[in-house]
Parts: C-alpha cells; structure tokens; sequence
C-alpha cells in the first residue's frame, strides 16, 4: 500500500510546487521593480495592449538592429528631426522633434540644429547640445555594431574611430562600450556643441539623405550619465526624452511602458503601452479577436477572410510600406551570371499579380520596379518588369534556351520559414510552366544569409526594408560596386549604375537627382540582377475604440510596431466600454 | 471474480484458445499497445489448430484473428500503396496548383480541397505519405537498432559483470539523451548541402535510441535476476545465448511499446522537423509540413490542417495496434513466465 | 545509499563533457554569425569580422572549448548576444521557472488523469470503461502536440473563449491550463497504458492468485497487491518524462507563446547566440541526468532487489 501512497505524495508535491511556483512569483511582485510579476492589463485600463512577434535583443538605441526594437524605442527616445507624413499624407517629410528648427548651410555641408528648450529626459534632467553631440558619436564609436555607416561622411568621424580603437586597447576588455570617450578629451570633429542649445554638423561632402539619417532610431538622444552608469542594463531599461518610459521589461515575454508626465508636448493620453512576444500572427489575431490585444498583424493568407468578416473589415488598416521582395541573382557566378537574356526571361515569366493576390492574399502590392511607392524619385509610369509569356519564350529563346531546352535546373535558395517559401513555390510553378526548371533550396535563416553573403547562392529570395525614405538606400546600397558581396547581395558591378547613383547623391536639385535614381532604376532593370517581385503592405486590424493610429500609419511603419506613428497622441476612447462588449 | 475469470481465458495456462477474446465482444484494438506483459494465448506450446505446419502461420493466424491487427495492417497497406502509388494515383500534381482553384473546400475533384496555391490536399498528402513512412520506419529501425544492443548489453552487464560496461554505456546514454535533438538536426541541415529527408531520418535516429535503450536494460535487469537466467547460466548456456534466447525475447514486450510509440513518435519527429523547415524538400509536402504552412490558415481553411493531422494520427494508430497485434501473435513466451 | 548518490553524481561529469563538446562542436559549424543573423542582410563584412573578434571566434576550436570550460567550472555562463549583453545565468534562471511551472504542470495533469484511469482499466479490463479509457489515450498518444495545440486553442481559445492562448502570468494559471493539457496528454496517454498494462502483468503473479484465494476484496487486491508491484516502470516514465516535459517543449512553447527554456534555445540556434545556445543545453543537461539520478535512487530504494548494486 505504502507505493500507492508514495505515488499520492509524489503527484502532491507536483501539484503544490506547480502552484508555489506561481505564488512565490506572484508574491515578488511588490518587491520586483520588473520581472515576470506584472499582470497584463485588462481592457479599458487605458494601456494600448500590443503583440510583438519577436523578442527586442536590446533597447540601447545605438544597438538597434530590430523592426520591434525600432518600434519600441520610438516611443522612448526622440531624435533631432522625425519622418512624418506631408500634406499630401502619401510620401514623408522631415518635421521637427527635438530640433524646433534646423537648416542646412555650406552647399549642403554644414547642418545647424536649434534644441527646442526645456525638453527633459525621464530623470528630470533637461538635453543639452552636448547630449546630442555624445549620443552621435556612440553611433560611430568602433563598437557600434551601426547601420548607419553612412555616418562616415561626417568630418572626422573615421579619424575619431580610429584614435577611439587605440584608446579602447588600453582599456580593460568587457566594458568599453560604456567607457567615456569625452572625458578622454576624444571626440568627432564635425559634430560641435557651440552653446547649450546649438548642434553644428560639419560634413565631408554634401550627403542628400543626411537629415533621413539624423530621423532615424539609432540617432537617438541619450543621458550620458545614464548609459555609463547602467550599462548593459541600459539595453533593457533604457532612459531617453519620450512620451513613455519603460516600467517592466521582461525579455522574450513582455514590456510595459508607462505615460512619462514631464515629455515636451504633454503627457501623453495613454496611461502605457503593454507589448507582448506573441511569435505566431495567427495566435496574435485569435487573442485580438478575444480582446486581450487592441492591435494585430494580419496573418499571411487571412486578408480575404477579414474582409469579408463583417465584425472585423471594419476594424481594418491597410498601407504600403517601403519594402521590395526580389528575386536575386548571383552576378559573379552561376548559369545567370553571363547571361542578360535567361534573367530577363525569369522576369518576364513571374506573374506578379497572381502572387500577391492569390498567395499573400493582398497582403502585397505588385513591383513593377526596384522603388517601391513612397519613395521620392517612385516612377508611377515606369514600364519596369511584367508578366508576359510571350516575351518571356523571346527571351529564353535569346538565351539560348529554346522553350527552355538544355536548360539545367536553377537552384532558388529562401528562407525556409518565413512568407517567401510558399512564395517560391508559386514561382517554381510559375518558371516551370514557362520551360524553366527550378530546384527549391530553403534554408534556414542564418545559413540562408552567410550563403548569399559568400555568393554562394546563384537565385535567392530576398526583400529590403527601407531604412529610411530615400532612393539612395536602394540604388545605392543594393546596387553599388562598392557595396559588393555586403549589402549588395548580387555582387552587381556595373559602371552606369555606380555613375548614375553617384551623380544622383550629388545634385543638389531634388527634381534632377530623382531623375537620375529612375534612370539608375531603369539601368538596374534592363540589367535584371533583380527579379522585382512585390512592395509589402502593412496590414494591421485596429480596435474601434484606438483614436489616432488608423489613418497615420506611414510607409515606414512595418509591422504592429508602427515606428511612423506618433503615439503620444494616440488615446482609447470613452465609448470603450460598449465597444468591448461587442 | 469474473475479471479472474476473463484474465485466464485468455492466459496461456487455460489453453483456452486466443479467439476467445473477440468472441467476448471487446475491442482489441484498443487494447493491443495496453496489453503489455499480459500473458498471451500460449499457441506455441499448444498449437492453436491441428492444421497449423509451422508456428509462424500460427502466429499469422493469431493476428488475422485480432480485429485491431487487421484494421491497422489495412490502414498501414493503404497508407503504404497511397504513397508508392502516389505519381500515379494521385489526382493532380503535388507541386503544380490549378489556377483558379486556390483554397477550395473538399468537392467533387478535390475530395479533400486545395490549398493556398491551388494544389489538391489529397494529392499533397499522398506524396508526403511517402516522406513520414520512410522517415518514421527507417530512423525507427536505426534507433531500435542501437537502442536495444545498448539496453541489453548494460543491463546484463549491470547484473552480472562489475558493471563496467554498464556505467559506460550509459554514459553514452544519458549524454545522448541529454543533447538536445533540434540542435543535431540545425547542424546536419547546416553542413548538408540541402534540406532532404535524409537529414530528418539521421537526426531523429542518432536521438531516439535512449528511451529504447533505458527500457531495455530496466527490463534486462528484470528478467536477468530472474531464475531461470540464473539458472541458464548455471548450466553454462553462452551469455549470447542468454541474451538473445531468454532475454531479448522476454524484454521484447515493453520494447515493443516503446518501439510502436517510436514510430509514431518519429512521424511526429518528423512534422516537428518539417514544420522548422528542416527536412523540407520543397516543394515536396510533408504531413509535418502540411501542417505547419496550414497554421496560420487553421481558423478558415480547416482542410489544410486537419487532413494531415488526422492522417498522422490514424497512421500512428495503425502502427500501434500493429505493432501490438504482432507482439501478441509472435510472444512465444508467455509473460507470467518473467519471474 | 550515500556512497551510491556520490558515486551517480560523479558520472554525471563525463555526460556533461560529452554534451557541452558535441554541441560545441556543432554551434561552431553552422554557417552563419551572430552579427549576420542579428544585422540581417545589413551586416557588413566589416560588423561580421569585428563580432567574431568580440566572441573569440578567431582562436582554434579547441582553445575556444577550454576557455568555455573553464568560465563553466566556475559558474560563469557569459552574456547573451541576441540579448545584449545579458547574462546568460539570469536568462536561464527566469526560463527555467515557466518551463518547472510547465512541465509540473503537464505531469501533474497527466498523473491525475493517466494512473487512475489505467487503474480503472485494470479492474475490469475489455469492459466497457477500459475500452473508452483505452481508446481515448491510444489516440492521445498518437496525436501530434502540435496539432492537439492547435486543436486546443480552436476549440477553447477562439470558439468559446473559455482560456486565453499565449503568454504567460505568474499569477495565473488560466494561461497554463492549454499548454500543461497539450504537454501533458501524451505522458497522460503513455501513464494510462503503462499502469494498466503493469497491474494486469502483476495479477497473473501467484501472490495476487493468493491475495485473491484470501478473499480479499478486489479494489484492495488491486491497489494494495497489484498496483504497487507494478509501480516501478511507472516511475522510469514519469522520471524520464518529466526531465523531457522540462526542456522538450519547445513546440507547446512556441504555439502558445511561452517564455521556456526549449524555445529558449530554439531562438539562440536560429540567433548563432553561443553562449545562450550552449548555456540552454548545458542546463537541460543537468536537468536530465538529475532526473535520471532520481529515478535510479528511487528505483533502489523501492526494489530491494537491485538494492544491492
């Protein structure tokens, strides 16, 4: 009998620690500034509830490499200018933000910002210019793993990495990202502090996209003191200017923000916002549908479905963004290396139009060319890449290749995981119903990426994300020589797009530097390192009762994040109750 | 008494012959997988009809007669004709859609749907029939493999020599059982040149043994304290003898339900697998990978994702009631003879 | 009893060596850097080199594998890449609590469903009870998790939003119900067959012929005779079962949204996180060789038997 007690006692001692393994959490969570102690907000709280997909890897706006990351420290941190939607409410434009004014001097070399007064970060302490200058040059210190490279271009700013380099030797290892350069008497030469409320940027050589630089996340304006005193805890409870400020940050399962009474324009109306990792888009929708989210990504397929969901198509938002999805081809090596005619035939051969509506569902619009729309020089005439069978068999025949005749398998490698597999499916029918044979290659994403950086891939699926509203991050990093083998994945080498580009960052007329980034285009696609396959959109349900997010979502907002949108006016509104009850 | 009296119509002491058991109106089926150690109809020492040449027409007879045996045998026939057939009878192309018919509903054409590309379900499951057969039947042999040679070599070696051997192996054991089976996957897939069954098959076969390997040498413990293995090597009988004669044999009942399990448990493997994209070899499917591109879809378009999870599960039934059924048929040893 | 304990946790040196080499090994052979994972098609090959020097990735494999060594001897796990700079101790430590609540959880649902279930399946076994019983847990244990998740969270989560489904709250147990039942169905399945077919095993034993000829009441018989005999693979399965509820879940914790240790360590291979990576399967490392420890000193000290080893 005594075993069939012990089984009794083992079984109670399961049951008792599974139950004080949530009490002992529970019960910390007086004591726990953050942690896994935090309830998630109930509906009519007055926190915007949000599904994040992935996990942030930090919040230190210098590290920033993630859409969510990006998203989150918008509302944390401010930069100098904001991209935010003109008047016409299609394109971007540069707004102030933390700068009241700036202006642009020295035929385009010398950029003046004036601080707006009084602006505090979350300790009470106001931003000087200092901070400004500090926060910068973070970006271009050796161990900013930054993606702003294009920072360069700021007068000694490569002279500065390199003393700062030698100074970090003589430092003990570990720390040196929180070490103090300034203090060291380092500092960028081009970037100046003349007085309290003054930023001066001094630039190599005119740089068009600059103020998109100085928009961006990682140009954020941080407290000096803050950063060297958390350090790595900077990363999770970071301190900036924003309209919120992190209260608990849990990694891999949830933030909260909450409403930071002394920001510059007011407090904001929502009392926080709660993100959650919700890693499936279906579940974040289910959880929407039972209204613990006020916020869900549209899953890949579901478009159609929403839409004709009369409880849902009202709460629909959908905008394009600033993203293009390609076919790459390797451009060094491989059977479409050498040959113009057998990419043109590919590019002919892919109905667009069919992959966006019957596989993503609308979730995509068709490209026609490398720019997607939003993008200043965006052609709405260009001619570009289409589908056409008969062009295609024209061209597969110029290619040596009659109906695709002696034509030996072409390997398409894609990230096995994602959107772009049943993507590549529909292409594979697609080509092979066009007499072009295509072996499926899906890899897993970080083999997937050193394989294309090493050009190890002959096709490839791929899509860029702006990061920022310029052509230049298009026609320029994915497409100059110099890029070759990094950001340009297709190892494209050609003269006349390397000229084109580069005329085109020169002109100082906005009008003729569009002009020659669409030829740069037009080059680009009548060499066809690229099989342009569609601009993703950002579809996203949004709660009746959220008052100032549909509408205002931008083209550089992707996903639930909404980087674009400027939360601190965002508000639930009073007829919530009855909305939830729906 | 009358559970004792249904325990020994069935027991090989009775002589009572095994087709009582359906005669008794239950469903054996169900209770094939279950019936661990239960002593079974003792035909080997009485043959169970005068016409019966050979126990193993015998043992065939038995398993004719289990009704679970024979539906899942049918179940597992098809499922194996479905996939050998598959070119051939399946009713439209697995990887080539029909424009126009994308996200169709089981009718008339396509009995089981389309998916998002306009590919027909049916066919799509017929061809991944292949891919969870072959992977599940064959990384299953390769664990049962090195699963029971490590079993019953510790556990005869745990009783009867210093133990040596024992701690080694299961060292090895427990070190494989410790090592997460993803990460092996990751890094063959990595190294390979591409994603293809293969993969699936080693990773799930180098990972599986352990389970089969511990519960072998529990049982070879068992039965190896046993008397008559006492006695056995008292006489001088070989240990390979012992071992492949007395042990394996007797240790082959709960083996048997790890081993089932294992099949299904690879098939299962192999979704998993499938569904991180690791033994895709696209765009041939997978149930696995049926499954985990319906996912997102489950809500709306429910044939994506319930037609392969149901396929999955009456296979791995099949398997079970099998794998059970044979056990029955084939024990020669009757359980109560363990002690 | 003490000397066997020591000696057992001395063995478990050898295991932990063989897994942390092997992984070590593996990690460094997949293609791909943290950099280049992190910075996506951004990186530079500049960043790409410049991550590598930071991790030490440039020295020989081996030197790399004793300094590892030697930070594990002392406790030292490192810091996190994907998570900046976060150790990775305390990483796994919060990990470790959702997967404990979890896999607890999972088991305590399973024993309570799984051994009384194959008790009254014993007790008349092809009745009618036992065939339903039977028949249920013989499709659990053939049902996919993930499939029984999605299953689940159709039926609960979306049509009657009874539970939610993902994340997870300390407090609250709701969060856990669909995760602990889809985890747990297929050990409750496996304990369900294993106790029936181990009690039948035990009454066909002469001590059970002879408890019965006593006149002993049949439910006495049975958990006072059989069951306890026929304890001892139960507790191999929920031993074993467990130390894999704990870090085997990585599925059940993707689909429902799960801050565990198996996703943990899904997203540190997919994010080339070593130290994370290495930190995961070090901890489930142990995990499983403590359970396994358990399992045997339980096994000794409930049959005296083997109690001579």
């Amino acid at each position: 009998m005594s075993r069939l007690w012990f089984f009794v006692a083992l079984w109670l001692c399961m049951a008792a620690s599974f139950l004080c393994l949530g009490r002992s959490k529970a019960a910390g969570t007086a004591a726990g500034a953050a942690g896994l102690e935090i309830q998630a907000p109930g509906p009519g709280e007055g926190f915007l509830r949000v599904p994040i997909n992935a996990n942030p890897p930090t919040l230190d706006p210098t590290f920033v490499v993630t859409v969510v990351a990006d998203g989150i420290d918008r509302r944390i941190f401010n930069t100098l200018v904001r991209h935010s939607p003109d008047e016409s409410g299609r394109s971007l434009a540069i707004k102030p933000d933390l700068a009241e004014s700036f202006e642009c001097s020295d035929g385009g070399r010398l950029y003046t910002f004036r601080l707006r007064p009084g602006v505090k970060f979350h300790t009470g302490r106001e931003v000087v210019a200092r901070d400004v200058k500090w926060s910068l040059e973070r970006l271009i210190f050796p161990d900013g793993y930054e993606r702003l490279f294009e920072l360069d271009r700021i007068l000694g700013a490569q002279e500065f990495r390199e003393a700062a380099r030698k100074w970090r030797a003589s430092l003990p290892p570990g720390d040196s990202v929180y070490a103090d350069w300034s203090a060291a008497g380092l500092g960028v030469e081009g970037i100046r502090a003349p007085d309290k409320r003054t930023v001066e940027i001094e630039l190599r050589e005119p740089f068009a996209p600059f103020l998109s630089l100085m928009a961006l996340t990682p140009a954020a304006v941080l407290p000096k003191e803050e950063v060297l005193r958390r350090k790595s805890d900077f990363g999770r409870f970071p301190i900036g200017t924003g309209p919120f400020r992190v209260a608990a940050h849990e990694p891999n399962s949830h933030i909260l923000l909450e409403r930071f009474d002394g920001y510059f324009e007011g407090p904001a109306r929502l009392k926080g916002i709660f993100y959650r990792v919700v890693k499936e888009n279906s579940v974040a929708l289910q959880e929407y549908r039972a209204g613990r989210f006020d916020l869900s990504p549209v899953p890949m397929g579901m478009l159609r479905e929403i839409k004709s969901d009369p409880s849902l198509s009202g709460e629909l938002s959908e905008t394009s963004g600033l993203s293009t999805a390609y076919l790459g081809f390797n451009m060094e090596s491989g059977p479409a290396a050498g040959n113009v005619h057998l990419r043109r035939a590919m590019a002919f051969a892919v109905d667009r139009e069919y992959l966006c509506s019957a596989i993503l569902d609308g979730a995509a619009v068709p490209a026609k060319g490398v720019l997607p729309p939003g993008i200043p020089a965006y052609d709405p005439e260009l001619k570009g890449q289409r589908y056409d069978p008969d062009a295609a068999r024209r061209e597969l025949e110029a290619a040596g290749f009659p109906e695709g005749k002696g034509l030996p398998p072409l390997r398409l490698y894609y990230r096995a995981d994602g959107e772009g597999r049943l993507v590549c499916h529909a292409i594979q029918m697609q080509l092979r119903r066009a007499g072009i044979a295509v072996d499926l290659r899906p890899l897993e994403w970080g083999t997937f990426l050193a394989r294309t950086r090493r050009g190890e891939c002959p096709i490839f699926r791929l899509a860029w994300v702006a990061d920022y509203p310029h052509p230049h991050n298009f026609l320029h990093t994915l497409f100059h020589s110099l890029l070759a083998g990094e950001t340009n994945r297709t190892r494209t080498r050609d003269p006349d797009i390397d000229r084109l580009a580069d005329a085109a960052l020169q002109e100082t007329d906005p009008a003729k530097s569009a002009e020659l980034y669409r030829a740069a285009e037009r080059r680009v696609l009548e060499l066809a390192p690229w099989v342009v396959l569609y601009h993703g959109k950002t579809n996203l349900l949004i709660k009746r009762y959220v008052r100032g997010i549909r509408g205002r979502v931008t083209p550089l907002d992707v996903d639930t994040v909404l980087p674009g949108v400027d939360f601190h006016k965002v508000e639930m509104s009073p007829d919530f109750a009855c909305a939830v009850d729906r | 008494m009358e559970t004792a009296g249904g325990k020994d119509g069935e027991g090989g002491s009775s002589g009572v012959p095994s087709g009582k058991r359906d005669s008794e109106g239950t469903c054996p089926m169900f209770h094939g997988a279950v019936a661990y150690g239960e002593p079974c109809a003792g035909a080997a020492i009485s043959p169970s009809g005068p016409g019966a040449p050979s126990p193993l027409a015998a043992a065939w007879r038995r398993l004719a007669r289990n009704r679970g045996a024979v539906f899942g045998m049918i179940v597992i026939c098809a499922m194996s004709l479905a996939a050998a057939g598959a070119p051939v009878l399946s009713p439209h192309s697995y990887w080539d859609g029909v424009p126009g018919c994308e996200r169709l509903g089981p009718r008339p054409g396509f009995w089981l749907g389309t998916d998002l590309l306009g590919r027909d379900v049916l066919s799509r499951m017929m061809h991944g029939a292949r891919i969870s057969l072959a992977v599940g039947a064959a990384a299953t042999v390769l664990s049962l493999a090195i699963g029971l040679t490590v079993g019953l070599a510790a556990g005869y070696s745990a009783v009867y020599s210093r133990g040596l051997l024992d701690a080694a192996l299961m060292r090895l054991t427990d070190t494989v059982y410790a090592f997460p089976g993803i990460l092996l996957a990751v890094g063959i897939a990595a190294i390979a040149e591409k994603p293809s069954p293969y993969i699936v098959f080693i990773a799930l076969g180098l990972s599986g043994w352990p389970g089969i390997a511990r519960v072998t040498r529990a049982e070879t413990m068992k039965i190896a304290a046993a008397e008559y293995v006492l006695a056995a090597r008292s006489l001088g009988v070989p240990t390979s003898r012992i071992l492949l004669r007395h042990i394996l044999p007797n240790a082959l009942s709960p083996v048997t339900v790890m081993a089932t399990l294992a099949i299904g448990g690879n098939i299962l493997g192999e979704a998993a697998l499938s569904f991180l994209g690791l033994g895709a070899e696209d765009p041939y499917p997978s149930w696995g990978g049926m499954l985990s591109e319906a996912r997102d879809h489950f809500t709306v378009y429910w044939w994506m994702g319930i037609f392969p999870g149901m396929a999955i599960v009456l296979t791995v039934l099949a398997f079970n009631v099998v794998g059970d059924g044979l056990r029955d048929a084939l024990d020669v040893k009757s359980g109560g003879a363990s002690y | 009893m003490w000397g066997y304990i020591a000696r057992r946790l001395l063995q478990c040196v050898p295991v932990l060596i063989g897994v942390t080499m092997v992984s070590f090994a593996i990690v460094h052979a997949l293609p791909g850097s943290p950099a280049e994972v992190l910075l996506g098609p951004r990186a530079s090959a500049e960043q790409i080199e410049a991550a590598a020097e930071e991790l030490g990735l440039n020295k020989p494999l081996p030197i790399q594998y004793l300094k590892y060594l030697g930070r594990l001897i002392r406790g030292d796990l490192g810091v996190s890449w994907s998570q900046k700079d976060l150790h990775v101790s305390k990483i796994l430590i919060r990990d470790l609590g959702v997967s404990a609540r979890l896999a607890l959880g999972a088991m305590s649902f399973a024993m309570l469903l799984g051994i009384p279930l194959g008790i009254l399946s014993a007790r008349k076994p092809y009745g009618k009870l036992d065939n339903l019983a039977m028949g249920v847990s013989l499709i659990g244990v053939c049902t996919p998790a993930f499939w029984l998740a999605m299953l689940l969270v159709l039926i609960f989560g979306v049509w009657l939003r009874w539970l939610p489904i993902s994340g997870y709250e300390p407090g609250s147990l709701a969060h856990l119900v669909l995760p602990s039942v889809t985890l747990g169905a297929i050990s409750a399945a496996i304990l369900a067959r294993m106790t029936r077919a181990s009690i039948l095993d035990a009454m066909g034993e002469d001590y059970i012929r002879t408890a019965r000829s006593r006149g002993l009441s049949e439910w006495r018989t049975l958990l006072a005779h059989a069951f306890p005999n026929a304890a001892l693979p139960l507790i191999t399965v929920i031993g074993s079962n467990l130390a894999s509820l704990f870090t085997g879940a990585v599925l059940t914790e993707t689909v429902f949204s799960l801050p565990g240790m198996g996703r943990e360590l899904y997203e540190a291979i997919f994010n080339r996180d070593y130290n994370l990576m290495l930190g995961c399967i070090v901890v489930m490392a142990v995990i499983f060789v403590l359970a396994n420890l358990a399992v045997d000193i339980l096994y000794a000290f409930l049959d005296p038997r083997l109690r001579r080893r």
